[in-house]
């Protein structure tokens, strides 16, 4: 589903690769937990699979496509299939839950539409569905400034579903909550995961979770891949790989 | 000194002498304060009693104030937000385009609405339309530039969602920002409408009708206590629109 082959990220100005030469395939059903250093490439590197960020040298196919051969619109579409989340939720503020969730379809609608927002019976009802399901129900038409951390993470959840995507991508999405509130966050999106049977790939500090909920970790150390196996494999020869030393 | 630099002190004598030029160049005059007393005892005999049964007759001027103010304003408003996305950094797509338009803007600004509304008044004809259209070319490039401003210091995440939802760059754009900006435009539109109360009635006096064209009247022909009300109505209705302003804001916020 995601395939990068010797993908290399420099930003301008910058006298080092962000990210050097990584390839691997992720594949469906996988739940990809990103661990490194801040610094280490974590968020390029997811940044790069839906095209938030360009890369310098080498080509990454998602859903069979190669992003770079494609054309703006085609790139438009193809990115409304992957869903993602942002550690500070970047939600709209001012809008209500509900309306925040719409605006996740905006990917798969004509301009004018999204504008006048003539959204379908259908449409309408899966945003009910999907705020049902992150347990946001009570709060449907509050304005999302008045809900908490965790709750603000719910709506970008739902917005992401009502993208329906194939591919789930979270840039430390856990990094501004409390553990027990990641921890539920966490548990959210790993049933919507096998629910939908996606490919998630989410960037993380806390090591534990991803011990207890990825099926696969990458670890990221000065932009290159130090570590790439199973939960069960990580172990304190490859934290020190992951993070020095001088770290956990 | 713990507070104070050198160059705060070269600042400051700077500042005093820009101040010492312009008190040459105005003829400022401290000594001519002695000659309050006189606007006093003018204003006495001539504003007070002010002559309310002019005031059904302001009021109703009032209104073609308030109109030109609004309409030139709104329009300015409308046709600013547009601009202002073209004139923003962070949402103009080409650099020739982002350019021109702040240079048009820049333009728009620069001419006072009284040129405006000289020009207009010779071109079209005396009348509140002159006015409300040298309001609305002013007030184009004023809140074209406070608006293109307020956008590119928007918060960047939620545009980043919606470039990553799929959304098209104009639909990205406008419903990533204007949520954020929506009370601060409103705040600048306030603003300036009540800037152009003040504006209309200038424009009054070359030709373009309303409370302005009263109060040039009646000053020319001598009318100091119908003039009276006609300020007061004037001030009544500017703090009006400025308490009309400040509670829509607070609904808004």
């Amino acid at each position: 589903m995601i395939q990068l082959e010797k993908v290399t990220v420099r930003y301008p100005k910058a006298n080092e690769d962000a990210i050097k030469n990584l390839s691997f395939t992720l594949n469906k059903g996988e739940f990809v937990c990103v661990l490194g250093r801040s610094g280490a490439g974590k968020s390029t590197f997811i940044r790069t699979i839906n095209g938030l960020q360009p890369i310098t040298a080498g080509s990454i196919q998602v859903l069979e496509k190669n992003y770079y051969d494609l054309r703006l619109e085609e790139r438009r579409k193809l990115r409304s299939r992957i869903g993602m989340i942002f550690q500070h939720f970047h939600l709209i503020p001012r809008l209500t839950v509900r309306q925040n969730v719409l605006t996740g379809r905006f990917g798969k609608k004509k301009p004018f539409q999204n504008l006048l927002g003539l959204f379908t019976a259908e449409e309408k009802a899966l945003v009910q569905h999907y705020i049902e399901r992150v347990g946001l129900l009570p709060f449907a038409d509050r304005k999302v400034e008045q809900l908490s951390g965790g709750q603000k993470q719910r709506v970008g959840i739902a917005r992401s579903l009502m993208q329906e995507p194939d591919i789930f991508l979270g840039d430390e999405p856990v990094a501004s909550l409390d553990p027990n509130t990641s921890r539920s966050i966490f548990r959210l999106l790993q049933s919507i995961h096998n629910e939908k049977k996606l490919v998630s790939v989410l960037n993380v500090h806390d090591v534990s979770l991803a011990k207890e909920f990825a099926s696969r970790i990458i670890g990221l150390n000065k932009g290159e891949v130090v570590f790439d196996g199973t939960p069960s494999e990580l172990n304190s020869k490859t934290y020190e790989m992951i993070y020095g030393s001088d770290e956990h | 000194m713990i507070w104070f630099r050198k160059r705060h002190l070269i600042y400051f004598v700077i500042l005093i002498l820009l101040t010492w030029i312009s008190m040459d160049l105005t003829n400022f005059d401290l000594s001519k304060f002695i000659q309050l007393e006189n606007m006093i005892s003018f204003i006495q005999r001539s504003f007070i009693p002010p002559d309310w049964s002019i005031l059904p007759f302001l009021l109703r001027e009032s209104f073609v104030t308030l109109g030109m103010a609004f309409l030139g304003t709104v329009f300015a408003l409308l046709i600013g937000i547009p601009l202002s996305f073209a004139a923003a950094h962070n949402t103009s797509r080409h650099y020739f385009s982002y350019q021109s338009v702040r240079f048009f803007l820049s333009g728009l600004r620069s001419v006072p609405e009284i040129v405006f509304g000289l020009i207009f008044v010779v071109v079209i004809g005396l009348g509140p339309f002159a006015a409300v259209l040298a309001i609305l070319l002013h007030n184009i490039g004023v809140l074209g530039k406070l608006i293109s401003e307020l956008i590119e210091a928007a918060d960047k995440g939620p545009q980043e969602a919606m470039k990553s939802v799929g959304a098209t760059h104009r639909i990205g754009n406008l419903f990533s920002i204007i949520p954020q900006i929506w009370p601060n435009v409103l705040s600048h539109y306030f603003y300036r409408f009540e800037v152009a109360i003040r504006t209309s009635l200038v424009l009054g006096f070359v030709g373009g009708g309303g409370l302005g064209q009263q109060i040039f009247n009646q000053y020319q022909s001598f009318y100091y206590d119908g003039m009276a009300v006609s300020i007061i109505v004037i001030m009544v209705l500017v703090i009006c629109v400025d308490m009309f302003g400040s509670y829509v804001r607070k609904r808004i916020i």
